[in-house]
């Protein structure tokens, strides 16, 4: 299956334009372009080619945009920017004049300064209400989706079928570590002929949805091919139903909930791939499809972001093709059992040939009584420095390493020695008997195989030829072992009643 | 090419750190019911490369009570890595890898075992299976949950070992057979040296995590409050469960694996003595028979007449069937393991021991 985009729109000063910036017309089809100026501080919205023909100017206007749909028109402005100073801000709008405000989000939620009236007389009125504009400047929302706090933006709401509730509510989502490994892997394993522009791999991720729905924990994920060129990208989407339906037999309670790339750039292409995994039937619908984008570039830190979509575009054909991005926070989380795996991977970190070996029990506690040894070298240099006045104290660790050393339980010597040897004798036994069992088993083994040796070598033919009684006899020496084997081993069993009672 | 590769025999296992965090994943998930999967993978000279793992489709139980379900599906777990519909499963899955350049090789599977369990006929079974009708070069890994959860990371790599393998294949175990090839039970299985290996770009991944020991810049900033300070989001952070002093779950628990162990040896010694006995009781009659023949044909003799055959008690006789010893085999192996497992954990144990007495009571360790 091929789908084939109509080409993206491009910003006038050649700088990519990483938002969905799909300016969509109806009016007579004709192709038309969308400039923004972020350094000017506006944005600039223009019908026909070369973007002549100036349809509104948005002065001071950092970032943001209106979006329109339908006749229940609903605003959005977003990050108003004042003469460098950028307020970030989210309105909604119940008419697409920007009246009627029904909620507002944001830093500055009072700003509606920014907010440009779409309306308009005749002709030109007309395809101002018919048009929609859906801006977002990139800037504002790197920062967000950098900064610890994240702005939930309400993402518009796509066409709701009769009888479904669709959500706005924020959306967190969790990565566990696996997922973010494999991503990883695949991108090592991409094709690399000339033929395809393949500069990113994508593939489908798996997790649980949280009942509310407001949490996603990817679990997993699995490499999907693609070739991407200039003009069309296709995805083999029968391999995608299939491996998911594999991967559903051996997790059954995993479902899919998104897609991942490995570039951070978001285009057209992101935004078909985008909608195929969102929409109904075989997608995440009603839920939001979770883009997860891992950077693999070389020679750059790996970087991971997280989106969720929201339909633009008024007629079908342009909706298939556009969807409006939006940030949600991430989190990688690591589960407690996978902390020691994880542990041993990032010990390998450092090493040159990138090799860890399995450590023993000995060897781990070495690692982690040096490392913990190293946190109280630490800890004592920071005291002398702060008792030195070198250092600036904090009340607030002074407060926790002296919680820290309350902890120090105040026991009686003699209840110590006490419980020592008692626990000391505890493991010593058990480690005595175990061993008694294990060398008593392995006599009882060898004496089963080798009394034969003794015997006669012909084994069971030996009855019919000697015929007499030396047979019977070694058999039942041998029997007489076996049970004094037995007996060893019921003994052992005895002991350890003992001990445990 | 091929020849030569198939002639050195393997020495070592080379995870990447995906499988190890996918293998994780899967066993602590399932936990304590088995989990079984298999690896892909390449296969380098004498190293095996596993490079990536999925787990076998789970397989629904008709539920009955809560005990035995659990006890079903841990069984129909462990036999999934020979179970016909999981090898459809398996080429399926790898037809589909290869599309994605993922190295579509089998090289084994994967199970999880608690404290060291994991030595079975079903485990034994699977990898025989493995071996002889998939690929020869296939390990089982083994990835201990429960000791896992004691801090270090607990996995192993296994193989049968050749002399183990004709015998299986010959399914005679007796004792006559095990005299002739000398098995012991330590040569069933062989492990393999394993060794943990991340690809650059998980390197760099690593490296772009927050380091644990925090750098001079990030020392300078204080924190503002006492709350702040509890709050670690450090995926790094050191993992000090190695330094846990719980002894007596450890105890208790692989005590009562070794009673199993103990009881399965005895079922085995009785059913071996039995044996003996019908042996004994058996061949007595037959030498009964012999002399009764060997005095009939002595009259025959005298008399004249032709002596009757004296190899008749073959059809008159049966001997009964002598018990495989692979039970016990297997069994002196699990018992041998855990044995190992008390001695690795009493070393480490009475270390920390004398340690925190020697910090809670300072000066009387010396004595």
């Amino acid at each position: 299956m091929s789908i084939t985009p109509a080409p993206a729109a491009t910003a006038k000063d050649g700088s990519p334009i990483r938002y969905v910036d799909i300016f969509d017309s109806i009016v007579n089809g004709t192709n038309d372009s969308l400039t923004r100026r972020s350094g000017d501080h506006y944005a600039h919205f223009a019908v026909g080619y070369g973007c002549g023909d100036s349809y509104y100017l948005v002065n001071n206007f950092g970032c943001g945009g209106t979006c329109y749909r339908g006749f229940t028109a609903q605003s959005i402005l977003l990050g108003q920017a004042g003469s460098g100073n950028p307020k970030l801000t989210g309105s909604m709008y119940t008419s697409n004049d920007c009246s009627g405000s029904i909620s507002k989000v944001g830093i500055a939620s009072g700003q509606t300064t920014g907010c440009i009236p779409i309306s308009g007389s005749g002709d030109s009125g007309k395809r101002a209400k018919k048009e929609a504009l859906y801006l977002l400047l990139p800037e504002y929302l790197t920062k967000m989706v950098e900064a610890d706090s994240f702005l939930h933006l309400a993402r518009p709401l796509g066409p709701a079928l009769p009888g479904s509730q669709p959500t706005t509510a924020p959306l967190n989502v969790i990565i566990q570590p696996q997922a973010i490994f494999s991503i990883l892997d695949h991108s090592l394993r991409r094709n690399t002929d000339s033929n395809t522009d393949n500069e990113r791999v994508i593939g489908t991720l798996l997790g649980v949805r949280s009942e509310d729905g407001q949490e996603v924990e990817i679990r997993n994920c699995f490499a999907v091919g693609h070739t991407e060129t200039a003009e069309q990208v296709e995805v083999d989407m029968d391999y995608q139903k299939q491996m998911l339906q594999f991967h559903l037999k051996a997790n059954p309670k995993e479902v899919l909930v998104g897609w991942y790339a490995t570039s951070a750039e978001l285009n057209t292409f992101s935004a078909l791939i985008q909608n195929f995994y969102g929409g109904q039937g075989d997608g995440t619908w009603p839920h939001p499809a979770v883009h997860l984008t891992v950077t693999t570039d070389a020679g750059k830190e790996i970087e991971t972001r997280t989106f969720i979509s929201a339909p633009v575009g008024v007629t079908a054909d342009r909706a298939a093709d556009s969807a409006a991005f939006t940030p949600v926070p991430h989190e990688i989380r690591y589960g407690e059992a996978e902390k020691s795996g994880l542990e041993l991977i990032a010990g390998a970190k450092d090493n040159k040939d990138r090799t860890a070996s399995v450590p023993t029990d000995i060897e781990a506690l070495e690692r982690q009584i040096e490392e913990v040894l190293g946190m109280l070298d630490r800890v004592s240099k920071y005291v002398e420095a702060v008792i030195e006045e070198e250092t600036p104290p904090s009340s607030a660790l002074g407060q926790f390493l002296l919680n820290a050393l309350a902890l120090a339980p105040k026991v009686d010597p003699e209840d110590i020695e006490r419980d020592f040897n008692n626990h000391i004798q505890d493991v010593l036994v058990v480690s005595y008997l175990a061993n008694t069992i294990r060398t008593q088993i392995d006599l009882s083994n060898r004496l089963a195989t080798a009394a034969l040796t003794l015997g006669a070598g012909d084994g069971l033919g030996g009855g019919q030829t000697n015929g007499t009684g030396t047979e019977g006899r070694e058999r039942g020496q041998r029997g007489g072992r076996g049970q004094r084997g037995g007996g060893g081993d019921r003994g052992g069993d005895r002991d350890r009643g003992g001990d445990r009672g | 090419m091929a020849e030569i590769l198939k002639d050195t025999p393997l020495k070592a296992v080379q995870l990447e750190g995906l499988v190890v965090m996918k293998i994780i994943k899967h066993c602590s998930q399932v936990f304590p019911t088995t989990a079984t999967g298999f690896l892909v993978g390449m296969d380098k000279a004498a190293t095996l490369e596993v490079t990536n793992s999925f787990p076998f489709p789970t397989v629904d139980v008709p539920a009955t009570d809560g005990h035995h379900d659990n006890n079903a599906s841990s069984n129909l777990a462990a036999a999934a890595p020979r179970a016909k519909a999981n090898m459809a499963y398996q080429n399926e899955m790898i037809k589909k890898l290869r599309e994605v350049n993922v190295d579509a090789n089998n090289t084994g599977w994967y199970t999880s075992a608690n404290l060291g369990n994991f030595v079975n006929l079903s485990m034994i079974e699977n990898q025989y299976f493995y071996q002889k009708e998939m690929n020869e070069r296939t390990v089982a890994i083994v990835h201990d949950v429960s000791r896992s959860s004691q801090g270090s990371l607990s996995l192993r790599a296994f193989r049968l070992s050749p002399a183990f393998m004709t015998a299986f294949k010959e399914g005679k175990f007796t004792t006559e057979s095990l005299q002739k090839s000398n098995l012991r039970y330590q040569d069933i299985l062989l492990e393999l040296p394993l060794q943990i290996h991340n690809s650059h770009l998980l390197t760099s991944f690593l490296h772009s995590l927050p380091n644990p020991v925090p750098t001079p810049e990030a020392q300078a900033s204080q924190p503002p409050t006492l709350a702040s300070l509890s709050q670690t989001p450090n995926p790094l952070s050191p993992n000090f469960n190695s330094l846990n002093l719980s002894i007596d779950p450890f105890l208790t628990q692989t005590t009562d694996l070794l009673l199993d162990s103990i009881e399965t040896h005895h079922t085995e010694l009785n059913n071996h003595q039995y044996y003996q006995r019908q042996l004994a009781r058996e061949q007595a009659k037959i030498t009964a028979w012999q002399q009764k023949r060997k005095s009939e044909n002595a009259n025959r003799a005298l008399a004249k007449q032709s002596p009757l055959p004296e190899d008749e008690w073959q059809r008159l006789f049966k001997l009964p069937q002598e018990p495989g010893r692979l039970e016990t085999l297997l069994n002196s192996r699990q018992v041998e393991q855990y044995a190992r497992q008390v001695d690795g954990f009493a070393a480490g144990v009475t270390g920390k021991m004398f340690a925190v007495r020697g910090n809670l009571l300072p000066g009387a360790g010396e004595g």
